[in-house]
């Protein structure tokens, strides 16, 4: 019955431990995300991250001058029939300009976490 | 990782997995544009088509309403030329044989012509100075007093016409020049 306890929370653990590096993972692409579109300003936190297969997230954090924090989210939600981008609450169609664009951003966006976080996983 | 700079299998399965997801979330995104561009250039080729059709349907309409234009006004002209002819047609006074050789037989100037008033006293000058000159020839009288003469009867016109100045020519022509009476009457 111990065993089976010992056995249990082992897994629960195994499971939450790689939950929790899945995650640092992401924390560091979004990091290097950040960076792909030229530097980020004093005061502003920009992160951009593949968060699956089908979600790309753009996420940025600043403080204006009267001291008001401002967050914007933007979630682009990858479908076989185009391409979906939520802001606030509200569902539109990227352009096809916009879709090239995040595309562009994409591809130098698993370049770069190829080279600098999963080189010794290829 | 480990200490000693192994990588655990837990994070090499993370790693893997991860990787999957990213490379396979691309490969939806490049589907996703690869037909976003053919169904952008398939939009635009038709928009183009589209405003071609509308550019040559604008061309047609304003050729036809320059052929319509043109119509109306030569219709407008038959109409007025009708319209004329049929006032001529509809003038009753002239029986059509009349009309027919009146055409035929006048020779009518295509120009209206000024005519003179005819003035009676004028034509008894002209014939009376024309029976002068007859006389003046058979009788050698010399021109000049003709002449002087002429100048008097055109300067006094005869306020009638007939007998007085037939007389008041032959008076003068008798001071002048004896002069047989037939002659003056002639």
């Amino acid at each position: 019955m111990l065993r089976k306890i010992f056995s249990s929370m082992t897994q629960q653990r195994m499971v939450e431990k790689q939950v929790e590096l899945y995650r640092n993972f992401i924390r560091h692409e979004a990091q290097i995300g950040g960076q792909l579109f030229g530097p980020v300003p004093q005061g502003v936190r920009r992160e951009f991250f593949c968060l699956d297969k089908n979600t790309w997230v753009w996420h940025e954090e600043w403080v204006d001058q009267d001291g008001k924090r401002h967050i914007v989210t933007t979630r682009y939600d990858v479908r076989p029939d185009g391409i979906l981008k939520s802001q606030n609450g509200h569902y539109q169609k990227v352009t096809y300009q916009e879709a090239a664009r995040l595309l562009e951003a994409a591809e130098m966006y698993e370049r770069r976490i190829s080279q600098e976080i999963y080189a010794f996983a290829l | 990782m480990r200490n000693d700079g192994t990588v655990t299998p837990e994070v090499l399965e993370s790693s893997h997995a991860r990787l999957s997801a990213v490379r396979e979330s691309l490969g939806l995104l490049r589907t996703n544009v690869t037909q976003m561009a053919y169904l952008t250039r398939i939009a635009v080729e038709k928009q183009r088509a589209e405003q071609q059709r509308r550019d040559e349907f604008a061309e047609a309409v304003a050729v036809v309403d320059g052929e319509r234009d043109r119509v109306a006004a030569a219709q407008d002209a038959a109409r007025r030329a009708h319209d004329v002819h049929m006032t001529v047609q509809t003038e009753p006074s002239i029986p059509a044989e009349t009309q027919q050789s009146v055409v035929a037989n006048a020779n009518i100037p295509t120009q209206p012509q000024e005519v003179e008033p005819f003035d009676p006293a004028v034509d008894a000058l002209i014939q009376a100075r024309a029976a002068v000159d007859n006389a003046a020839q058979v009788m050698g009288v010399d021109e000049s007093i003709l002449d002087m003469n002429a100048d008097a009867m055109q300067t006094e016109r005869p306020a009638t016409v007939g007998g007085d100045a037939m007389g008041r020519l032959a008076a003068e022509l008798d001071a002048n020049q004896a002069m047989p009476s037939e002659v003056a009457h002639a």
